[in-house]
């Protein structure tokens, strides 16, 4: 008689995935590092933003006041004035919106695709993974952003083509991780030993595959929701994003940058908002990384 | 921000020389000409017209003329987008070429007649004259030229547009003798050769058809095409055998420049930096942003003409709710607030337009201009007679139909600059005082060419209209032109606006003239067809070290065979 496993004690660390550190200054800081607090403080301002941005900016984002175009940041306006002379700071605020849903809705599409394909080709036998990775091969030899605009042309912009075409161009990369993570559970003793005491394939499946191959997944989103708005910005900034006046960050990148020699705060605070969005979100992710990899506690 | 009075009156004083020549070789046709008598009243365009310059001309070097759209076809008889008319003046000769004052003078016609009822125009040609192939120029060729513009497969939204109603045929008189036979009078029909457009082009070369001529198009300009590597650059090298420049040329040989590279660089500010950092000698439009500091740096020289024709504007239809009504069109054109959204837009590089025809068009008078100052209680006043309420949301509402405004534009690379994009969020929020709801709607390049003509696909989206005479109304706003793509996309239909441009075309007196054009002023304005922006600008950034550069006036094309680079 086989002794009972825990089929929750699988699960592997992310092929690839950073080395854990285990020695040296990080293995002393226990605990929240000051950085993961910063992240999860900002990530809660923009969710403050993005969800009731009145809170932040009494402003609002649309209006045009033509007698303060191009001010330099002052106590009435702290990011400035655009051409239109309305508030970059109201602007930014309100930005967070379009932009977080963007990074969000991209990232579930790309995962959700991804994880259809791959656990599709993980477990499909040797035909549906032959065909599912030449597929995923075609898709990779796109560049993420030129497949992206590819899917623009056809749609034409606005945000739920921008969520779609982001989350499409991500999910090939998506899907190969999950392929090779339900690959790598399918052959883990738990699962033999589930097989072996007669459990149902659907019970194997859903109780000790999915929620093994699925967990590195937690972070893979956390990571992708930022590299998502990036590459939302990059449409948005390529004049293929969300229409004007809608303030979005990559949107206001594109409206400013003929300016930015004479009106740098155009460029400065929405890029901002964007590179420290990115950053939380990934050091948010890399926190949740080595929880789940059991390196802190 | 004008040009000074002071370089207009040069540029006057230099044509009047000219336009005096002009009189004698058209004398010399024998029977009366009815080329534009001298106006100094009247100039096409404004800043345009070859300048005096100072020092020796230099052979050789290379310029490097940074540009910000790609031409899809180097031919410029088919599609007629403005980029192509600008290429096209280096490697193009036409049969006369305009003056500032709206004469033209000689080219590759060294005189003409017309005939008393306006119908026939004999051309004598210059004689001597080789295409860059070898082949001749001669009445043969011009045939071929008309004949190819007229091919519908050109789908040129120009030339067609222009011809197709007037034309009737074409005799060889003699090897270089042409007669064009119009089927109504066509005063301005000279002002409209002058144009690029109009080149002349190898019949050898156009033989080839379309396609291949469109990528390697053969003039008998000052420059040859030599090889336009798609997405970077036109290379144009000097055509050494060059004997057919124009009359108002400073320069009556070969162009004294080796070559020009001809460089797209859409994104505005990348092209600014090239002529600052010197890797271009010269720029097409400085970015308005930029224009302040362009203007106060002592390298560079900068250049500012006004076009004539129909300067930018938002184009109503006419056609359907709201706009077709009236009041609704006035209302717009009330609320829009055009004069402060054209400042904040362009930062005083750009003047304000406020009638139907730019102030740089021939017969443009101030008398109908700005009919529609800002002014948000008339808006409502008239949307409230019109029937339309303000609703919760503050957007009107009709039986229920909410006052919605789709408002298209080309989203593609270079087609719509941010200042652009800043004009029109600027109409869209002061057209929302009122209760009309805009929306924007950005399109890519080949889509918006579609839409654009389609009117239940649009309520308003922007354009203009380059031309170097006010005869461009009819081609804007006739019934003619009603279905023709790029014309007539605010969709008027308007007997009488139609009799009196027709009428207009069919005198060459410039009393009558001036009335009847400037009835069609009235008309437009009293109507609210459209909403005028701005006059469309060329502004040449040019390093010092680059002379002789200059603009002509019937479609602002940059003139470089008689520039050279200095050092």
């Amino acid at each position: 008689m086989a002794t009972a496993i825990d089929p929750t004690v699988g699960g592997l660390p992310l092929p690839g995935g950073p080395a854990p550190a285990r020695t040296g200054v990080l293995a002393r800081v226990r605990g929240i590092r000051p950085a993961v607090a910063l992240s999860v403080l900002f990530l809660a301002i923009i969710a403050i933003a993005a969800l009731v941005p009145s809170l932040l900016t009494k402003g609002n984002p649309l209006a045009v006041n033509l007698g303060h175009s191009l001010q330099s940041p002052s106590l009435e306006f702290p990011f400035g004035t655009d051409q239109s002379g309305r508030s970059v700071y109201t602007r930014v605020i309100y930005g967070a919106r379009e932009s977080v849903l963007i990074g969000l809705g991209a990232t579930a599409v790309g995962l959700g695709l991804a994880a259809l394909l791959g656990v599709a080709a993980g477990l499909g036998g040797k035909w549906v993974d032959g065909a599912i990775n030449r597929l995923l091969e075609v898709l990779f030899s796109f560049p993420g952003l030129l497949l992206a605009l590819f899917l623009v042309a056809i749609f034409g912009s606005g945000v739920s083509t921008q969520i779609i075409a982001v989350g499409v161009a991500s999910a090939p990369g998506y899907a190969r991780m999950i392929r090779g993570q339900v690959l790598q559970v399918k052959g883990a003793d738990y699962v033999i030993a589930s097989r072996a005491l007669g459990h149902k394939p659907s019970r194997t499946l859903f109780k000790n595959i999915l929620p093994n191959a699925f967990r590195p997944l937690v972070v893979l989103a956390t990571l992708g929701v930022g590299q998502s708005i990036v590459w939302a910005s990059a449409l948005s900034f390529l004049g293929l994003g969300v229409a004007p006046p809608k303030p979005e960050w990559g949107a206001m990148l594109d409206a400013g940058k003929d300016y930015i020699q004479t009106a740098w705060w155009l460029e400065l605070f929405p890029g901002a908002a964007i590179v420290a969005f990115t950053l939380a979100a990934s050091c948010l992710g890399r926190y949740l990384q080595r929880r789940i990899e059991g390196e802190t506690f | 921000m004008k040009p000074s009075l002071k370089s207009r009156l040069t540029a006057l004083a230099v044509f009047a020389a000219l336009a005096a020549l002009t009189a004698v070789v058209s004398a010399c046709g024998g029977s009366s000409s009815t080329a534009a008598p001298a106006n100094t009243t009247s100039v096409v365009g404004v800043g345009a017209g070859a300048k005096k310059v100072e020092g020796t001309p230099v052979k050789g070097g290379t310029l490097v003329y940074g540009t910000d759209r790609e031409p899809t076809c180097l031919d410029p008889h088919n599609l007629g987008d403005m980029p192509q008319t600008y290429v096209a003046r280096q490697y193009l000769d036409s049969l006369v070429s305009m003056q500032p004052d709206g004469t033209v003078v000689p080219w590759l016609a060294e005189k003409w007649n017309i005939s008393k009822d306006g119908l026939q125009y004999t051309f004598y040609l210059k004689k001597g004259v080789n295409f860059t192939d070898g082949t001749p120029f001669d009445a043969e060729a011009v045939k071929a030229n008309f004949e190819q513009t007229l091919d519908p497969e050109t789908q040129s939204s120009t030339n067609l547009v222009y011809l197709l109603p007037i034309y009737k045929g074409v005799d060889v008189l003699d090897k270089y003798t042409v007669r064009i036979n119009l089927k109504r009078p066509y005063s301005p029909f000279l002002d409209v050769l002058a144009q690029a457009f109009f080149g002349m082009e190898s019949p050898k070369a156009m033989a080839r058809g379309i396609k291949e001529n469109c990528v390697s198009p053969v003039g008998t300009g000052p420059f040859i095409l030599k090889k336009w590597k798609k997405g970077q650059e036109i290379d144009l090298v000097r055509n050494p055998n060059y004997n057919s420049p124009p009359a108002d040329a400073n320069n009556q040989g070969p162009a004294y420049l080796d070559a020009i590279t001809w460089r797209f660089i859409p994104d505005p500010s990348v092209r600014w930096q090239a002529l600052q950092s010197g890797e271009a000698q010269a720029i097409f439009n400085i970015p308005p942003e930029d224009f302040a500091a362009a203007q106060s740096d002592p390298n560079i020289e900068v250049q500012q003409f006004v076009h004539a024709g129909i300067g930018h504007y938002i184009v109503l239809d006419n056609s359907e709710p709201p706009f077709d009504d009236l009041k609704v069109r006035q209302a717009f054109n009330y609320a829009a607030n055009t004069a402060a959204a054209v400042e904040s837009a362009y930062q005083g590089a750009y003047p304000v337009a406020t009638s139907a025809i730019s102030s740089g068009t021939p017969f443009y008078t101030a008398k109908y201009a700005n009919l529609y100052p800002h002014n948000l209680a008339k808006a409502e006043k008239l949307l409230d007679e019109a029937g339309w309420k303000k609703n919760a949301n503050g957007v009107r509402e009709k039986d229920g139909k909410q006052l919605t405004v789709k408002f298209i534009y080309g989203s593609s690379p270079g087609e719509t600059p941010p200042a652009e994009l800043t004009l029109y969020q600027n109409v869209q929020a002061a057209a929302k005082e009122a209760g009309f709801e805009v929306t924007l709607v950005p399109q890519p390049l080949a889509q918006h060419n579609e839409q654009a003509n389609i009117p239940k696909d649009y309520d308003a989206e922007p354009t203009y209209w380059n031309c170097p005479t006010p005869m461009c109304m009819y081609i804007v706003a006739s019934t003619e032109t009603y279905d023709s793509p790029f014309a007539n996309m605010s969709r008027i239909k308007n007997p009488q606006l139609d009799q009196t441009l027709l009428a207009a075309a069919a005198t060459t007196d410039r009393k009558k003239q001036a009335a009847l054009y400037g009835k069609a002023q009235q008309i437009i304005a009293e109507n609210a067809y459209w909403v005028p922006m701005y006059p469309e600008q060329t502004l040449l950034g040019i390093s010092k070290k680059l002379k002789g550069v200059w603009i002509e006036p019937s479609e602002g094309e940059p003139i470089l065979s008689d520039a050279w680079l200095e050092g």
